[in-house]
C-alpha cells in the first residue's frame, strides 16, 4: 500500500514536472516567434519614431520602431536592403554605414571612438558630417524621427 | 524543375538561400533548420547577450524576407537521410523532398567531454540561442563561474561575466590561450589583459571532474586536483563538425565534410559550406575547416553562384574577430606556428598589430583595438602583391598608407 502510494506520488510529481517543462518551452518558443508588430502608436499612446532609409533609384524603406530601438537591428529585422550588420553591432565591420540627413544629425549623440575609426574604413567613402554606423544609433529619447541614405555598397 | 535544398539554417544556410535569389535563381528553395528559432546571429550570444540585457536575439533576416523571396523555411525539423541515387532528402517529420542541388550547412556542435559530473545542473555549453538563454538565466543567479577552455567563446564569455561582477576562473590545458589560432605575442597579451580584468586564468590545467549536490554543480575539479567552488561551469572546449548526415550518405568526411575547390562533395549535386566543410587550402595547408562568420558567408555566396551557373574555385581571405570586454581582436589571414612575427604600434599598451610572415611574405595580421590596421591588412593581403618582411621593416612604413595605394578589397 505504502509502495503503491509512493509510486503514485512519484508519477504525480513527474507529470507536474513535465507539464511545467512543456509550458516553459512553449512560452520560450512563443516569445522567440513574436514578430515586431506594425503599429504607429505604442501601447501607451506615445507616437512611435519613424525611420526612413533612402535608397538611390528605388523606393525608400520606412519603419515604425519602438523608442530605444537600435537602427541597425531595426533595419536587419526588417530586411532593409544595403544594411548588413555582419559583426552583430560591435562596431567592428563597418557594414551598416549610413549617411544621416542633415536635419536629423543634431539629435544624435556624438560619434564614439570605435565608431569614428570604423567610419574611416567604410567601403563607400565617409562623409565627414553625415556618416554614421547604424549599429551605434539608438532612436529616442530625443530622436523622434530620422532619415538616412543607404550607401551603394557595404562589403 | 530545379529545387535547392539547404540543410542548416545558420549563417551559412541562410546566406546560401539569400544569395541564390540575389543571383537570380528562380527555382524552388527549401531551408531546413533543426532549431525552432527563427534564424539568428550567433556571435552576439557569447558577448552582450549573456551579459544580461533582456533583449531578443539579433535575427539574420526578417521573417518577411523568407516569404517575400519564396524561401520555404522549415524550422524545428531535422534532415535524417540523403538518398543520393534518387536525389531526395528525408526529414524527421516524414516528408521526402527531391532536390536538383543539395547544400549541407550543418555547422558544428560542442565537443563532448567524457568527464564525470558534466550532466549536472549548472554545467553548460554555449552554441545555440537555447544554450544562451539558459546560460543567461544561470548567470543572473550565479556568483561565480568556471570556464573550461580559453578559446574565443570561453574568453568572450569570461569577459562578459566579469563585467557582470561574477568571480571567473578559466581553466586551459594549453600553456597559452588560443594558441592554435594566435601568435604567442597576442596570446600572451590576452593572458595579461584577462588577468587584469580580474579573471583567474589557469594555464596548463584542464577539467578533471565536476562535483555536485542534489543534482546541481558545486565545484569544478582541475587536473591539478584542486577544487574550484562554483555555481556555474561553462564548457568551451571547441566544436566538432556536424558531418553525420554526409557520412551516412557515403560522402567522404575528414574533420568535416570533404569538398573540392568548388566546395562540392564527392557527389557533384551536393555542396558543403561553413563550419562543417573541410576544403582544400593554399600551401602549407592541405585541408582547412574554419569556424567564422566570414567563412560561412563567403562560402555560401560562392556556392550560390555555382548553383546559379557561375562556378569558380573558392579563394577568400579568412577573417576573424572577437570582442572580449575592452579587447577588440581582429585577424586577417591565418597565423601559423613558426611564422616570423613583428609587432607594430603601442607595444606596452592595448593597441597594436602583429604581422606574421611566412616565406618572407606577409601571411596574416592580428590587430588589437586597431580596426584601421585590420581593414588595411585585408586590402594588402587580398591584393596580388603580398608585402615582404623587408618592406615592412623600412623606417616609416605604415600599413594604412600602403593600403591606400591599393584598390579596395573585394
Amino acid at each position: 500500500m505504502l509502495t503503491a502510494s509512493l509510486v503514485l506520488l512519484n508519477n504525480f510529481v513527474r507529470i507536474l514536472f513535465f507539464t511545467w517543462e512543456w509550458l516553459r518551452l512553449t512560452m520560450d518558443r512563443r516569445r522567440a516567434d513574436r514578430v515586431p508588430k506594425k503599429r504607429t502608436v505604442s501601447t501607451r499612446g506615445v507616437p512611435m519614431p519613424k525611420v526612413t532609409f533612402h535608397h538611390a533609384g528605388t523606393r525608400a524603406s520606412v519603419l515604425q520602431v519602438n523608442a530605444g530601438a537600435n537602427l541597425m537591428r531595426a533595419a536587419v529585422h526588417d530586411s532593409v536592403p544595403g544594411i548588413v550588420g555582419e559583426c552583430g553591432g560591435q562596431a567592428m565591420c563597418a557594414t551598416c554605414h549610413v549617411y544621416v540627413r542633415e536635419p536629423y544629425l543634431e539629435a544624435l549623440g556624438s560619434i564614439g571612438e570605435d565608431e569614428d575609426e570604423m567610419l574611416d574604413c567604410t567601403v563607400t567613402p565617409r562623409d565627414q558630417v553625415r556618416s554614421r554606423l547604424a549599429c551605434q544609433i539608438t532612436v529616442g529619447p530625443g530622436v523622434t524621427d530620422i532619415e538616412v541614405d543607404v550607401p551603394e555598397s557595404q562589403v | 524543375m530545379s529545387h535547392v535544398i539547404i540543410v542548416g539554417a545558420g549563417h551559412a544556410g541562410v546566406q546560401v538561400a539569400s544569395s541564390l535569389r540575389a543571383e537570380g535563381f528562380t527555382g524552388a528553395i527549401t531551408l531546413v533548420g533543426e532549431e525552432h528559432e527563427h534564424p539568428y546571429q550567433r556571435p552576439p550570444l557569447s558577448k552582450d547577450f549573456v551579459a544580461g540585457q533582456d533583449e531578443g536575439p539579433l535575427l539574420l533576416r526578417s521573417e518577411r524576407f523568407f516569404a517575400e523571396n519564396a524561401i520555404d523555411i522549415r524550422r524545428g525539423v531535422q534532415a535524417t537521410h540523403i538518398d543520393r541515387l534518387g536525389r531526395s532528402v528525408a526529414l524527421g517529420n516524414g516528408d521526402v523532398l527531391d532536390y536538383s542541388a543539395l547544400v549541407l550547412a550543418t555547422g558544428a556542435t560542442g565537443r563532448h567531454l567524457p568527464i564525470p559530473g558534466t550532466d549536472l545542473r549548472g554545467v553548460r555549453q554555449l552554441r545555440s540561442l537555447g544554450d544562451a538563454r539558459g546560460l543567461r538565466k544561470d548567470v543572473s543567479k550565479a556568483d561565480s563561474v568556471v570556464v573550461v577552455g580559453a578559446g574565443f567563446i570561453g574568453l568572450e564569455f569570461a569577459a562578459a561575466a566579469r563585467k557582470r561582477g561574477l568571480d571567473v576562473t578559466v581553466l586551459e590545458t594549453a600553456e597559452k590561450p588560443m594558441s592554435r589560432a594566435l601568435t604567442p605575442y597576442m596570446s600572451d597579451h590576452l593572458t595579461r589583459a584577462h588577468r587584469d580584468m580580474g579573471t583567474d586564468l589557469r594555464l596548463g590545467e584542464g577539467l578533471a571532474g565536476v562535483l555536485g549536490h542534489v543534482g546541481t554543480v558545486t565545484a569544478a575539479v582541475g587536473t591539478s586536483g584542486r577544487a574550484y567552488p562554483t555555481d556555474l561551469v561553462l564548457l568551451g572546449i571547441g566544436v566538432v563538425p556536424r558531418d553525420e548526415l554526409a557520412r551516412s550518405a557515403g560522402l567522404p568526411v575528414d574533420n568535416g565534410i570533404v569538398v573540392d575547390q568548388f566546395l562540392r562533395t564527392a557527389d557533384s549535386a551536393i555542396y558543403a559550406v561553413g563550419d562543417c566543410a573541410s576544403f582544400p587550402g593554399d600551401a602549407p595547408y592541405s585541408r582547412l575547416r574554419l569556424e567564422s562568420v566570414q567563412n560561412a558567408n563567403d562560402q555560401a555566396r560562392h556556392v550560390a553562384k555555382a548553383i546559379a551557373g557561375h562556378p569558380a574555385p573558392y579563394a577568400a581571405l579568412p577573417l576573424f574577430w572577437s570582442n572580449q570586454g575592452p579587447l577588440r581582436l581582429q585577424i586577417a589571414g591565418l597565423a601559423m606556428p613558426g611564422d616570423r612575427t613583428g609587432v607594430s604600434g603601442d607595444l606596452s599598451g592595448s593597441r597594436f598589430s602583429v604581422f606574421c610572415f611566412r616565406d618572407g611574405r606577409l601571411a596574416a595580421v592580428e590587430s588589437l583595438n586597431n580596426p584601421k590596421d585590420h581593414i588595411a591588412a585585408r586590402r594588402v593581403l587580398a591584393s596580388q602583391h603580398p608585402l615582404t618582411a623587408e618592406e615592412v621593416a623600412e623606417p616609416g612604413f605604415s600599413l594604412q598608407d600602403h593600403a591606400k595605394h591599393l584598390a579596395p578589397a573585394n
